[in-house]
């Protein structure tokens, strides 16, 4: 419980990038498992089995792997600004820890070849908006903590 | 004048140090001395540097016009942390706008050869410092502050 107060969860898919990127390079990492989080990463495989969501309109949904880890990235955004939206003592020391994250993405970005693909640079982009939002939210409710107004 | 109490003053340090790049004077200026000095050979493996040297406490110092750089980002230090104690909606702009300078100083740092040197670094730290301090500062002074409108 203390710990979902200032890990900064944009920090699992940064893992997940990292290990699925790096992991062809390793000699003592399962190249099965490599192969696996390759064709996750960089192809646009399905996520799921073709037709098995059918909307009820008719047709098929079938969301491929990336369109799943945005949709994660989006569910950990929204539970990043709860987080800042709570103020309490630990919220700097959790807006240091996303910054840091966010330093990471962009180095990232800006120096591995595997990087280069749009579900990374979105994931990404959330963590920035997570670091500007997320200290805008808590400055704006500590300011409006305690206000007289008529 | 008004709008330099609202934007970060890195921001306005990384244009004139591009600035100074666009006239070949960045990586150039760093060990360059101030007193009457030159760099002979400059980026050479027999590169020496000739300067005149000021004596204080007892030896020889060469100041560089990378230190008076580095002198400049100090004070700015100085004024973007008194910037944060304030409280009102603008700081957040501010706190958003440091934070993408902090970026660009980032990306530079990574990814121009002109920028990849120690004062570039030092000055790309203090712009995140900028980004964290500043937030941790205003957010201290908003937490006792009580506004009566």
């Amino acid at each position: 419980m203390t710990l979902s107060k200032w890990m900064p969860w944009f920090v699992v898919p940064l893992i997940f990038f990292y290990i699925a990127g790096e992991s062809p390079s390793w000699a003592w990492f399962p190249d099965f498992l490599s192969d696996k989080l390759q064709i996750l990463v960089n192809n646009d495989a399905l996520a799921l089995p073709k037709g098995f969501i059918t909307l009820p309109s008719g047709k098929n949904w079938d969301p491929t792997v990336g369109q799943v880890i945005i949709l994660i990235g989006v569910l950990i955004l929204a539970v990043e600004l709860f987080k800042s939206a709570q103020d309490t003592r630990g919220s700097v020391v959790d807006h240091m820890l996303s910054i840091l994250v966010f330093i990471f993405y962009f180095a990232f970005f800006l120096s591995k070849p595997w990087a280069k693909s749009d579900v990374f640079v979105l994931i990404g982009a959330m963590s920035f908006l997570d670091v500007v939002t997320g200290f805008t939210i808590t400055i704006a409710i500590a300011r409006r903590d305690m206000v007289i107004s008529h | 004048m008004k709008y330099l109490a609202f934007t970060p003053s890195y921001a306005y340090l990384l244009i004139f140090i591009f600035g100074l790049h666009a006239i070949d004077a960045f990586p150039y200026c760093i060990d360059l001395p101030i007193y009457g000095g030159e760099i002979i050979n400059y980026g050479k493996s027999n590169q020496s540097i000739e300067a005149y040297p000021i004596t204080i406490g007892g030896t020889d110092w060469y100041p560089t016009w990378g230190s008076v750089i580095l002198l400049i980002g100090i004070i700015l230090m100085y004024w973007e942390l008194y910037k944060s104690t304030r409280t009102s909606d603008l700081v957040t702009m501010d706190h958003a706008l440091s934070t993408v300078t902090f970026i660009i100083y980032f990306g530079f740092f990574l990814g121009q050869p002109w920028a990849g040197n120690s004062l570039f670094l030092t000055l790309t730290l203090m712009a995140l410092l900028d980004v964290v301090a500043g937030f941790s500062i205003t957010l201290a002074a908003a937490r006792r502050d009580v506004s009566i409108t």
